[in-house]
């Protein structure tokens, strides 16, 4: 498989965290030049240097996806140092755990700047540039299983994740014909910090330890395990390919067979 | 990517039509061999013909899967000859168009018994065989637009591909312990013989023209061209891929964005 990237550019948003450094790592190992974009850049070039050991090219930059103004400046970054970015990742992320009732609207509001709003802006900030060189461009978002269920403890998260669903589609048709392939990933339950995270928080409200309710999660997947990071990069691998140039504005599930639509 | 599946049997049925022999070409291609099964042997020995000739494995095997005599007694052959059948890909499909209103009873029997029962017996008739033997599978049905979406004049083959997605959804649940995923592809309006005899009989209902009532279904969709039976099997190949380890149940558009839920 190597080479699929070969000369490409990657632009992964959230790239420090577990995901995005998962997607870092498989791209730079098929070729492409990574651009690590996560709100501390010094996290983030721990993630490119990760992917220079391997024998890849990347480089980290501090980004705050939820300011159009440093979503424009890390685009320019990127183009002036490794070509327009032909790739693109959101993987930039929050979430928190209230019950329903207890939900503040400054969290709500948090929670969709940075999953929603911030998605959004990334995404048409790349396509502007594709569309101004007349180049074609392959971009996922990651969305969540979440977005096709009820979230009880975390509708602003559920909420921020199918506004993200609906907007693949919105861009993916806006933008087919330009040749620029818009499609998301619904992951499930990701052996990632932002999990552990959710646990810890969620047992604060159902009183069951942190691995009992991970685990409780942990057996209702159809599947029998955790999802891995890997499991969700080679899908988005497989979106960002010239394989699925006719899915456009897709939202598909990675998830071991938690949700279907 | 070349040799995904070396040294796996893959089973096509419905292999003698334009994607049935797209996806066993592609298949072959990456190193599978192919059993091309179809109602129509003379076809599928065609089909299996040029996958030869092209210097890759296949044979042809005629098929009914609407009999389970006729899919047991398959299922038994590939065994015999090929071993073990690991990846399965269900493309035996039928089409007519009609008026709701005059639709008869036995067309509607017909459709789904092809489409739908069809399916179920292939699926089930190799997963069977499969779990009795301690072997883990993967297996792809094709689905399609129309199974998501109203159809005035199919109603019986709308119908009979939304229940294609309910059985693969079924089945993913009862086989995931049993290490096997099962999935569907939707395509949308496919450059093959189907295609082409909806829009005759479409013209032919409408006195019009079949070349334009085609061209005006590719103007429709979002991408601006018509699919082809490589976009649906590139599709099938990943879903029938390791890389694919995490999603099950799922059925995957692969329409140029005609589809979304
Ligand atoms: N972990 C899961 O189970 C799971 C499941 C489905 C979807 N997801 C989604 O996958 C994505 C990645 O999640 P993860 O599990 O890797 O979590 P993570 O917490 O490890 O990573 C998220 C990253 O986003 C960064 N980030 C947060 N706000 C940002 C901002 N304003 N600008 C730029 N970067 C910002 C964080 O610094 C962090 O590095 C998220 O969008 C998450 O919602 C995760
Ligand atoms: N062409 C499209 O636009 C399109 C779109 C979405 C889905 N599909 C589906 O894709 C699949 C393949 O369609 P296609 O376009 O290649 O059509 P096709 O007519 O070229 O191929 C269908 C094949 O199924 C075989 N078949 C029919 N009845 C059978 C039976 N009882 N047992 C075994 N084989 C049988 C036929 O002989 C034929 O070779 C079908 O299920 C179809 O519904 C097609």
């Amino acid at each position: 498989m190597k080479g699929r990237f070969d000369g490409a550019t990657a632009l992964i948003t959230g790239g420090a965290g577990g995901i995005g450094t998962g997607v870092a790592l498989r791209l730079g190992r098929e070729g492409a030049h990574v651009a690590v974009a996560d709100l501390t850049v010094s996290q983030a070039e721990v993630v490119a240097a990760r992917v220079r050991q391997e024998g890849g090219r990347a480089s980290a930059h501090a980004l705050d996806v939820t300011q159009a103004e440093d979503v424009q400046r890390v685009l320019g970054e990127v183009e002036c140092l490794a070509g327009t970015v032909t790739l693109a990742v959101t993987c930039a992320g929050i979430d928190s755990q209230f019950a329903f009732l207890d939900l503040p609207p400054e969290e709500w509001q948090r929670t969709l700047a940075v999953n929603l709003q911030g998605t959004f802006l990334v995404m048409q900030g790349v396509a502007r540039r594709l569309k101004a060189k007349g180049a074609p461009g392959h971009i996922v978002a990651v969305a969540s299983a979440a977005a096709k269920r009820p979230n009880p403890t975390q509708a602003h998260y559920g909420a921020s994740k199918a506004g993200v669903v609906n907007l693949v589609r919105s861009a993916g048709v806006a933008l087919a014909r330009d040749g620029i392939v818009v499609n998301a990933v619904c992951p499930g339950v990701v052996d990632t910090a932002m999990t552990q995270a959710i646990h810890m928080e969620r047992s604060l409200l159902t009183h069951l330890s942190v691995e009992e309710s991970l685990d409780r999660m942990i057996q209702a997947i159809p599947i029998g395990r955790i999802e891995t990071v890997d499991d969700v990069a080679h899908v988005v691998a497989f979106l960002l390919s010239e394989e699925a140039n006719y899915m456009v504005g897709q939202a598909v599930n990675v998830c071991g067979g938690l949700a279907f639509d | 990517m070349t040799q995904r599946f070396e040294g796996a049997t893959c089973l096509v049925t419905g292999g003698g039509g334009g994607i049935g022999a797209g996806t066993a070409k592609l298949l072959a291609a990456e190193g599978a061999h192919v059993i091309v099964a179809d109602l129509s042997l003379e076809r599928a020995r065609e089909v299996a013909a040029e996958i030869k000739a092209m210097g890759h494995a296949a044979s042809a095997h005629s098929v009914d899967v609407t009999s389970e005599a006729s899919v047991a007694q398959l299922v038994d052959e590939s065994w015999r000859e090929n071993g073990p059948v690991t990846m399965v890909v269900t493309c035996a499909g039928i089409i007519k168009i009609q008026p709701f209103l005059d639709l008869p009873e036995a067309d509607w029997d017909r459709t789904l018994d092809v489409n739908l029962k069809g399916t179920f017996l292939v699926l089930q008739g190799v997963a069977r065989r499969l779990v009795r033997e301690g072997l883990q599978g993967r297996m792809v049905a094709v689905s399609s637009v129309a199974g998501r979406g109203p159809r005035a004049d199919v109603a019986d083959y709308a119908a009979s591909k939304a229940g294609v997605i309910s059985v693969v959804r079924s089945a993913a649940m009862a086989l995931a312990k049993y290490g096997m995923r099962v999935n569907a592809v939707c395509p949308g309006v496919v450059a093959t013989e189907m295609t082409y005899a909806i829009q005759r009989m479409r013209a032919e209902d409408s006195g019009g023209d079949p070349d334009e009532m085609l061209a005006g279904a590719v103007a429709g969709i979002p991408i601006g061209r018509i699919e082809t039976p490589e976009d649906v099997a590139r599709a099938i190949a990943f879903l029938l891929s390791e890389e694919a380890g995490y999603v099950t149940g799922q059925a995957l558009n692969v329409c140029g964005g005609l589809e979304f839920d």
